[in-house]
């Protein structure tokens, strides 16, 4: 594992028990459980932006719970930084790895506790991990981390209350309180998708600003595709649960190899009236994860389907320099 | 835990403050209810000043189930007395050359004589008027009286009571004795034995006071007391000493105070107002302590999950289905009548119902992405619990409090009223128990038996609208966002 | 033919600190067949218009002043029982946000959009049901779900549905209020291309109001854009992208990005919307405007044709 890979992600499942009934459980030999994230692999570099975009229910915003702990994995292995993340079993080791990873969320209005101050909240995590040295040093580092989001001067915005800010700058609130620990590696799950779109690209340069700072990681999780160009290096494609291209962004957005990812991107509107689509031609809808179809996941929609699709599964291989792909009809 | 300048600190503190004040304030019912809150506890701080009366050492100040005095603007009750307690100024009516008499509201006769002893009576007088046309129920006379350095002569005395028809009654006496004496008197005109002694045998003839005023009631009336002194006939020297000391003649008022007396003679306000004290003392304290629980409970609950949520929701399922009340009563019964066992018992069973709420509360706030984000940067267990969980359901828990401080009151006033109750404490329920006991129906004496209760219902009114004014505050449904 | 015009339409909000002026002094045009689009940004007032046309405003929302003609008739003066009678549903239906979530969960679909057409016309409910298979195959859902409940199906067939009940008295005209919000990319294509057929099939005139412009690229024909509850640019749908006027609409434009073409910098605004309870003097965008001169901060600029291509535009700058 070279130096400069921070996470590296192997054959990482989880899969969610459903809650039946209590008769169910006495009468059905096994519970089911959805497939959220069915054996994925990716590696994030240092300094690097990766995308994982797909639509809802395909695993992505699992994907970066598990990365962080949130959520235990089923199996597979995440490192970070060489570090084997399963093998740390105790509260201190966990606490010291956390200080390294941080998270941002999607809605503005539930990622701060409303009863809270903005100083407290954004002092939270140095306080937790015992960063401080005290009042005026914790109160240095909160207007400093203030400043780098151009929320000045700090005074006007550290006594108020999540409800008296606007959405964007909760979110501003938010993505400060992510850094003010220096993280190495950062998740944000759609962090501007329900801003405002004149504000979006200001908080997103914000966001981008610091991840430059910091030399960080970031994992960025989005439906919205055209967004994902805007921002990542490299993206993933994901599909009820898999994993089925990743590569450089431009390579994948420009010349798509899987069919569901050509689908994906004919399918997102553009603002051009004058732009000459390719029709979506894909039918149906994201078919259930409890009981996914058999072989390649996407064979039910797809449209150059074959027979070894409807049994084998195909494998995430490297078809160009960096390119994955997971489909039968480039690995003939 | 953050705390940077206490300015800053201060701000954010006074500013939640406002914010909540402003909300509450226009709740029309919230405000009512604060203010009659802030009656209460003013009843209860200022009570040593709103009442001369202490109700802990229950002194007669009137005539059994007087009524209030403001009943006097009725026609009927206008001529009803209030308590008389006249400590007259005696004068000297019959003095001799062989008494140094200093009269005065404290009397004292110095008797002395030399050479030829012979007999030496003297007395002294006082007058009152009597202003009203109802005869008293009854009248009482106390005083001291000493005899000192009694050498060689008997003494005895008298006390005389004349009405305004001249009709004199010889309401206590104490016979010849030669020695040195002292008594504390109290002479009541109930006394079986002075009916006796003065010839009305008649079990029915209930009090002197009836009998003495009356034909005509209204009048000055006459104290006349005197004192004889006999020497022995072979002594040289014959003296004595006599003293009265604070005389009172008492006639208790058939009205008194502003809510009357109880079947005592004890002053009913001043029960009420230090009733108060305790109401809210035992109100609020188990009140503050279920509410603890059942926000620990909840909270602990509803994060922590697994085996623990099983567990103490069991045992709340099975402390649920509890009867209350018969099993207070038995608790009481073994453990003794003390009013902090009452304060004990009350939250051991208040704190059920919230811990459900919190803990339901807790479910919903233990997945919003602000716990999620404190998890993320390292936050343990029960960081999460007391940073994030019990601020965000404090709201709820401060409705479900100040709506749990009336469950306090009414079950001490239930128990007290069974008699159950503490016999030391003055409350509002043991002022009922004794109400009922002591024949308040049978006399018709509203001003005992009601007040309690209206003010029972008023302080739990007061709580209960208070309550339902930060409910609606605290409410979810009411939350706004954006 | 004009189907729809609005003309300086006033729709206040009575609040304890005073009016909202949510929608303040719009005018616009519809023509038949033909499918606007409504863009603006949160608080904008796009909502509020639709509740305007369709008279459905909560208990303090008031159109103060100002026609709707629907048809020629001015529905703003209509009594609320004679619009409910002869407009809404018949002639004029909507589709809202996240509809999806407002079937009812315990009815089958065939009876929820049976209802809307038993309430509406004087049919039997046998009729009703079969007009409703028809619309259900006509939405793309097909009959044989008629009686299923709202839960067996996917959120891209309950938006049909809903689409399904908006259309089930034959109306002239329908609002869309973000219709695709809520879907995911993909069925939000197909439900867009659904709807495109729909309205090429049946000639009809829609009004889509959404704050995402590559959805409205796609889909209208002209583009109205608001702003603090004014319109600022109006006309046709490639004359507003290809050359927007007013210095929001191009700064909104650029700050979507786009899949196709070279990758440029996305474009955003400082500062945020103006309070609609004391909107500022002048035009609303000046705060925020970087070519905002001393006439933007006085005067409220006027809607004007500037080219003379129906390209309405309410700018001192590039109105003239």
């Amino acid at each position: 594992m070279t130096q400069d890979v921070t996470i590296k992600v192997q054959n990482l499942k989880k899969y969610f028990d459903l809650k039946v009934g209590f008769f169910r459980t006495l009468t059905s030999k096994s519970v089911p459980y959805v497939r959220a994230v069915d054996d994925i692999s990716f590696t994030i570099k240092r300094n690097e932006i990766f995308g994982l975009v797909g639509e809802s229910g395909c695993g992505k915003t699992t994907t970066g719970r598990l990365l962080l702990r949130l959520i235990e994995p089923t199996a597979g292995k995440i490192y970070f930084k060489g570090l084997d993340l399963s093998s740390i079993n105790n509260q201190a080791d966990m606490r010291r790895l956390r200080r390294k990873m941080q998270i941002i969320f999607q809605d503005p209005y539930e990622s701060l506790n409303p009863r809270m101050s903005i100083f407290d909240i954004i002092a939270e995590p140095l306080l937790i991990q015992k960063l401080t040295q005290g009042f005026e040093d914790t109160r240095e580092r909160v207007a400093e981390v203030l400043e780098d989001l151009e929320m000045t001067p700090p005074e006007e915005y550290i006594y108020r209350f999540p409800h008296e800010l606007s959405g964007g700058q909760r979110q501003r609130v938010a993505i400060a309180r992510a850094f003010i620990i220096h993280p190495e590696f950062l998740v944000a799950d759609e962090p501007v998708s329900m801003l405002d779109a004149s504000i979006r690209s200001e908080v997103l340069a914000l966001l981008l600003g610091l991840v430059k700072k910091h030399h960080s990681s970031f994992l960025y999780i989005t439906h919205d595709v055209a967004l994902a160009r805007y921002i990542c290096n490299r993206i993933g494609v994901m599909y009820l649960g898999k994993i089925m291209e990743q590569g450089n962004t431009e390579d994948i957005i420009l010349k798509p190899l899987h069919p569901y990812t050509e689908a994906l991107i004919s399918a997102v509107p553009v603002p051009d009236p004058t732009a000459r689509r390719s029709e979506v031609v894909i039918k149906g809808e994201v078919p259930s994860a409890i009981n996914p179809p058999p072989g390649c996941r996407f064979h039910t929609r797809c449209p150059y389907v074959m027979e070894v699709c409807r049994k084998k599964e195909p494998k995430l291989i490297e078809v160009e320099g960096n390119r994955y792909l997971a489909c039968h009809k480039y690995n003939a | 835990m953050t705390t940077f300048l206490s300015k800053g600190k201060r701000e954010i503190y006074s500013r939640k403050i406002k914010g909540f004040w402003k909300e509450f304030s226009h709740n029309k019912i919230g405000l009512f209810g604060l203010l009659l809150l802030l009656m209460f506890i003013g009843m209860a701080v200022f009570a040593p000043w709103l009442t001369p009366y202490d109700p802990l050492s229950n002194p007669r100040v009137a005539e059994s189930f007087a009524m209030p005095q403001w009943v006097a603007i009725l026609p009927q009750y206008q001529d009803y007395p209030q308590t008389m307690r006249i400590s007259p100024y005696w004068e000297v009516r019959n003095g001799s050359e062989f008494v140094e008499i200093r009269p005065g509201r404290e009397v004292e006769a110095r008797f002395s004589m030399t050479g030829e002893m012979k007999l030496v009576v003297i007395s002294l007088n006082t007058s009152f008027f009597y202003p009203h046309d109802v005869p008293p129920k009854r009248f009482t006379v106390l005083f001291q009286w000493r005899a000192t350095n009694v050498t060689n002569v008997f003494y005895s005395a008298k006390l005389h009571l004349i009405n305004p028809n001249g009709t004199s009654t010889r309401i206590w006496f104490w016979p010849y004795k030669g020695f040195s004496a002292g008594q504390s008197v109290i002479v009541e005109s109930s006394d079986r034995w002075l009916l006796v002694d003065l010839g009305y045998t008649d079990p029915k003839a209930i009090n002197l006071a009836h009998i003495i005023f009356a034909n005509p009631t209204k009048g000055q009336y006459r104290l006349i007391f005197e004192a004889a002194f006999r020497p022995t006939e072979d002594a040289k020297i014959a003296e004595a000493k006599i003293t009265i000391q604070t005389f009172e003649f008492v006639v208790p008022g058939l009205l008194h105070g502003i809510l009357g007396t109880d079947a005592m003679g004890s002053d009913v306000f001043s029960q009420l107002i230090y009733g108060s004290r305790l109401s809210l003392i035992i109100g609020i304290m188990a009140a503050v302590i279920s509410t603890s629980i059942g926000v620990l409970v909840g909270v602990v609950s509803g994060y922590l999950g697994g085996a623990v949520d099983e567990g103490l929701m069991r045992v709340v399922d099975i402390l649920l289905c509890l009867p209350m009340l018969p099993l207070l009563l038995t608790l009481v019964k073994l453990f003794g009548k003390n009013v902090f066992y009452i304060i004990i018992f009350v939250a051991m069973f208040g704190w059920l119902g919230l811990s459900r709420t919190i803990r339901a509360q807790v479910l919903s706030i233990r997945e919003t992405t602000f716990v999620e984000s404190a998890v993320a940067s390292g936050a343990s267990k029960p960081y999460i619990m007391f940073k994030h969980l019990v601020p965000n359901v404090a709201p709820i828990a401060l409705a479900s409090l100040v709506l749990s401080v009336p469950a306090g009151i009414l079950t001490e006033a239930a128990l007290s009223f069974l008699g159950f109750g503490d016999p030391r404490v003055p409350t509002w329920g043991k002022m009922l128990n004794y109400a009922f006991g002591h024949g308040a129906f049978e006399n018709f004496a509203w001003w005992w038996a009601l007040p309690p209760g209206i003010a029972i219902t008023l302080i739990c009114l007061a709580f209960v609208f208070m309550g339902f004014a930060i409910d609606e505050i605290v409410n979810p449904r009411l939350r706004r966002r954006r | 033919m004009v189907l729809l015009e609005i003309r300086d339409l006033k729709t206040y909000f009575h609040t304890m600190r005073g009016y909202v002026k949510a929608v303040d002094d719009i005018s616009l045009k519809l023509n038949k067949g033909v499918s606007l689009g409504l863009a603006g940004e949160s608080g904008c007032g796009k909502t509020t218009t639709a509740l305007s046309i369709l008279r459905l405003l909560p208990w303090n929302g008031e159109i103060l002043s100002g026609k709707i003609l629907f048809d020629g008739v001015d529905i703003v003066e209509m009594s609320s029982e004679q619009f409910r009678h002869q407009f809404r549903w018949k002639r004029i239906s909507a589709i809202f946000q996240g509809a999806m979530n407002a079937l009812h969960p315990t009815i089958h679909i065939g009876d929820q959009i049976a209802e809307a057409i038993v309430v509406h016309e004087n049919v039997s409910k046998k009729e009703a049901i079969e007009r409703t298979a028809k619309l259900l195959d006509l939405v793309g859902i097909g009959a044989s779900r008629i009686d299923h409940y709202p839960h067996e199906l996917s959120g891209g067939m309950k938006q049909r549905t809903v689409i399904a009940m908006a259309l089930a008295c034959n109306p002239d005209f329908i609002i869309a209020d973000e219709p695709t919000t809520a879907l995911d990319v993909i069925v939000a294509a197909q439900v867009l291309k659904a709807m495109k057929e729909l309205q090429h099939k049946l000639n009809l005139s829609m009004m889509f109001i959404s704050h995402d412009l590559s959805m409205l690229a796609e889909v209208c024909n002209k583009v109205a854009i608001m702003y603090a509850g004014k319109i600022v640019e109006y006309g046709d749908v490639v004359s507003i992208f290809k050359e927007p006027l007013h210095p929001y609409t191009e700064k909104l434009i650029g700050a979507f990005p786009s899949i196709l073409g070279q990758k440029r910098k996305l474009s955003s605004i400082r500062g945020f919307p103006p309070d609609l309870l004391n909107p500022p003097l002048g035009c609303r965008f000046h705060v925020r405007c970087e070519y905002a001169t001393d006439i933007c901060r006085t005067t409220e600029p006027k809607m004007t044709d500037a080219k003379g291509t129906e390209h309405f535009v309410a700018c001192h700058l590039k109105g003239v």
